[in-house]
């Protein structure tokens, strides 16, 4: 499939769009385990970007790209948030998470463990934050 | 918002019902419904996710935050019917031992 380039709002009503369009790009070359974890990994990422980035302003711009790289999909998540290096955040203590009843601070460490990640400054403000998975 | 959630009484226990994604945008409704129930004393739940296609970081933490609140009342959620795009997300953050999963809704009422 073309590489593939969709806006997005940064509010929650535009999930179930931001969800199948990644689903329509992967759909033929992964199971469905494998779909759904590029998914969940994109969702949490572009949900962070929502909640944390942007404080839930509803009318920023979220860019994604999509393209197939060598034996796998590379994704790229663009906003124009404050910069924050995801790679930076602690890792949760998955035990003491549940034990405490917290129930957030896990989508970093969703996405990061799916999908091999890396962040940048983007040119002119915002964040780069780019995911690969191999399509076996 | 994509999730419908239906409730049953079942002698001591309430099953509930969830159809379709559990993320961040259905999460606070669905959080609301747990709370209410579990603070109003029924503290022995049975999720029936058969008809959940879906469930991000968000779902699993009102799952988390509400197992949390129905133990310490001395009650638990299990859950039945677990598809395994959702099981596998509970696998990926070690949540599976923190639910007990059955593959029917009867045996997880038995379990009680």
């Amino acid at each position: 499939m073309a590489a593939a380039v969709h806006e997005f709002k940064s509010a929650l009503e535009e999930l179930d769009r931001f969800r199948a369009v990644i689903d329509d790009f992967v759909s033929t070359d992964l199971g469905e385990i494998e779909k759904n974890r590029v998914i969940l990994a994109l969702d949490e990422a572009f949900v962070n970007v929502i909640t944390h980035g942007y404080a839930q302003d509803q009318n920023k711009p979220i860019e994604l790209k999509m393209d197939r790289k060598g034996d796998g999909f590379e994704f790229t998540l663009l906003d124009r948030a404050p910069l924050f290096d995801p790679l930076k955040a602690v890792s949760p203590d998955l035990a003491g998470h549940a034990e405490s009843g917290k129930n957030h601070g896990l989508g970093i460490h969703l996405y990061t463990t799916i999908m091999k990640t890396t962040h940048s400054a983007r040119p002119g403000g915002g964040n780069i934050l780019t995911m690969f998975k191999a399509a076996t | 918002m994509d999730l419908q959630i239906t409730s049953q009484a079942a002698g001591s226990v309430t099953v509930l019902k969830m159809v379709g994604k559990l993320d961040a945008q259905s999460a606070p409704a669905a959080n609301d419904q747990l709370k209410a129930l579990i603070g109003s004393g029924k503290t022995k739940v049975v999720l029936d996710l058969d008809g959940l296609t879906y469930i991000s970081s968000a779902g699993l933490g009102i799952l988390n935050a509400n197992q949390a609140e129905a133990r310490k009342a001395g009650g638990m959620i299990r859950l039945a019917c677990v598809k395994p795009q959702v099981k596998d997300v509970f696998d990926l953050l070690k949540f599976t031992l923190l639910f007990p999963m059955f593959g029917t809704v009867q045996d997880a009422l038995k379990d009680f």
